[in-house]
């Protein structure tokens, strides 16, 4: 193990995964704080660059791009009520008022040291349970590998959208998606059409980049500029701090939140090893868990220093043990996660079972690649705090021509084809078609990109059990994840039925 | 009728489509066929459902709200400058095509004032030229003047 651990350092103190980790959070922070353009949309757009970088400078980036994003998320939250990623949601219950005080420099202390704590600390959760996962992970066969999947689609479907039919859709039109190609096993053409190029499958990059950006930006251009929520007005009615103290956390308030950190710490940690349920989540259940066992949660609403750790700390607790099924399995725990083994695959690296023992020093090296990123992003985000504000205003008219263009050169360069870009503006339109009828995007990704590691273990299966249904019952752990899988949907699903 | 049923109609006449002319035509053995078909049934169920449920719940979903047409026929108008530009690219390169597209999608998000329509994609093409061209060396699409 010790050997594996110098190798993996080994192999990310370089200069080219350091510089791409810095990379990463700084971009992920500004693209965080600007409203409308979320941390997973520069995921999407990084991804076909990352082709022509190592795999842990690939990697680095990316992860230093989330983490960054899901930090640089709450500035505006905090700011002007305008989460920058839906996760920051709630970070702007407590944020806001705070900003209305005008201690928005405390909240945003606040914010970004719950979040590097309870990152740092989540990480090492990944650290030591990854080994062990894998273990029991290389023991197991195709029909529970199926199973599980199953129940992480089934739960990816069901939190990521209002209604449970419409993910449970999203979720097959991803599994129909991922079909297109040839045929895993026998190697057959399936709804090629006779395209040449459509005997490779959809690719990864233009369907991303197609289902989240351009269909977002499709869905701007229809809003047109009639919402301009942040105008300048908003901006300079914000109060300074007159006294100085409401810049800083005290170490009394600093002691005060640790309680919130750490309770936030172990909700997002437990609500990250379980494939699918995600950031937003969590920071919501921190939020409530901390607010009821808070001495003062009347406080809570109106500006409780602690709220805003709780948030931060539950949706940065959910990045490092997030990674634990995407590697020890290679399930991916939401749509970062996901678009994480997306740029894995192009690498040509497969995270699951076998993943740890072929490339042990690897696990390392990104566990190491994930504490570089924490301190990076207290580093660039103390720094950046300062020039927040500006950056918050960026108007949508300059932005989403220049996001699409970027898309376009990202669809292009992935394959160095013009075919994918056309497949990328046709996915573009079938997204906005889809989101009309409030079909939610990030499950259909999500189903695309596991779709085909699916559909090979369910046929396997089959073939191991001569074509007979059983073989899903029959065994002890594909029955119990069947089971979680049913119940898992009836209870989110009767959950979601309550909310409304 | 409403905009979860009308949703659902169009889902089961796609399900019916993609099993019987779809599926037969595009995959060639029938056993290849048998995940296709099963993600089908799949859809298939989630859209009959969806139909059952809403025929129940008596709010009514009008499917296009009248202040929206305006906004959609912009969707439409970019879709085809898009496709069009997608074909200049080949033919101008991807500078002068993606400079044209800038500023015609500028236009529809309302910029009016000529100065910013004019320097906006200038700066986002320089910086993207220095570093495609400069930086990464990434092969991009040349047409008839660079």
């Amino acid at each position: 193990m010790f050997e594996n651990i110098a190798a993996g350092m080994h192999m990310v103190l370089q200069l080219d995964n350091i510089l791409a980790a810095l990379f990463g959070v700084t971009s992920g922070i500004i693209v965080g704080a600007i409203p409308g353009f979320t941390d997973t949309m520069a995921m999407c757009l990084l991804i076909p660059f990352t082709l022509y970088l190592r795999p842990i400078a690939a990697i680095a980036m990316l992860m230093g791009l989330s983490k960054g994003g899901n930090f640089g998320g709450s500035i505006p939250a905090i700011l002007f009520n305008v989460p920058g990623t839906p996760q920051a949601a709630v970070t702007a219950l407590d944020g806001y008022p705070l900003s209305k005080q005008g201690k928005s420099g405390k909240a945003l202390k606040i914010a970004l040291y719950a979040s590097t704590i309870a990152d740092t600390l989540s990480d090492f959760i990944l650290f030591f349970l990854a080994a062990p996962v894998a273990m029991i992970a290389l023991k197991i066969g195709p029909p529970e590998y199926a199973m599980i999947i199953l129940f992480s689609l089934a739960v990816i479907g069901t939190v990521g959208s209002e209604n449970l039919l419409k993910g449970m859709i999203a979720t097959g039109f991803g599994l129909l998606f991922a079909v297109v190609g040839l045929d895993p096993l026998s190697a057959g053409r399936r709804f090629c059409f006779g395209s040449i190029e459509l005997t490779a499958g959809f690719a990864l990059v233009p369907m991303v980049i197609g289902l989240l950006i351009v269909s977002e930006t499709f869905r701007q251009i229809e809003i047109g500029i009639a919402d301009k929520i942040l105008k300048k007005d908003i901006l300079n009615k914000l109060p300074k701090a007159v006294d100085p103290r409401n810049h800083q956390v005290s170490f009394t308030e600093f002691k005060n939140c640790l309680p919130a950190i750490f309770g936030g710490l172990g909700i997002g940690s437990a609500i990250g090893i379980i494939p699918g349920i995600g950031t937003t989540v969590a920071s919501y259940l921190s939020y409530t868990y901390t607010k009821k066992s808070s001495k003062h949660p009347e406080r809570f609403g109106k500006g409780a220093l602690e709220g805003v750790a709780a948030a931060e700390a539950g949706n940065n607790a959910v990045v490092g043990p997030n990674l634990i099924p995407l590697i020890t399995l290679g399930i991916p725990g939401n749509l970062a996660a996901a678009l994480i083994l997306g740029a894995f695959m192009i690498q040509g690296l497969v995270p699951g079972p076998l993943f740890m023992q072929q490339h042990a020093p690897m696990l390392y090296a990104l566990f190491t690649v994930l504490i570089i990123s924490n301190i990076f992003t207290f580093a660039v985000g103390s720094i950046f705090l300062k020039f927040a504000r500006k950056l918050v205003n960026v108007p949508k008219p300059i932005l989403y021509p220049a996001i699409m263009v970027f898309g376009v050169i990202g669809s292009y360069v992935f394959r160095n084809s013009l075919f994918d870009v056309k497949m990328m503006l046709f996915l573009g339109v079938v997204g906005y078609i889809l989101t009309k009828f409030e079909i939610p995007l990030p499950p259909i990704l999500v189903a695309f990109i596991l779709g085909e590691i699916l559909e090979r273990k369910i046929r396997q299966s089959l073939l191991i059990s001569r074509g007979s249904l059983s073989i899903f019952f029959t065994r002890p752990i594909a029955l119990t994840f069947l089971i979680l899988t049913i119940v898992a949907i009836i209870m989110l699903g009767t959950r979601l039925r309550r909310k409304k | 009728m409403n905009k979860d049923q009308k949703f659902g109609i169009v889902l089961l006449i796609f399900c019916f489509i993609l099993w019987f002319f779809l599926i037969p035509t595009q995959i060639s053995s029938t056993k290849d066929a048998v995940y296709p078909r099963l993600v089908n049934v799949w859809i298939a169920i989630c859209g009959i459902l969806l139909i059952l449920k809403s025929w129940k719940s008596t709010e009514k979903i009008i499917l296009y709200e009248s202040k929206d047409e305006k906004g959609i026929i912009r969707v439409v108008a970019t879709v085809i400058i898009f496709l069009i530009y997608i074909f200049m690219i080949d033919f101008l390169g991807f500078f002068i095509s993606s400079f044209i597209f800038i500023i015609i999608l500028m236009l529809s998000f309302g910029v009016r004032q000529w100065i910013k329509l004019i320097s906006v994609p200038i700066i986002i093409l320089l910086f993207l030229y220095f570093l495609i061209k400069k930086i990464l060396f990434f092969p991009l699409p040349e047409g008839i003047f660079f």
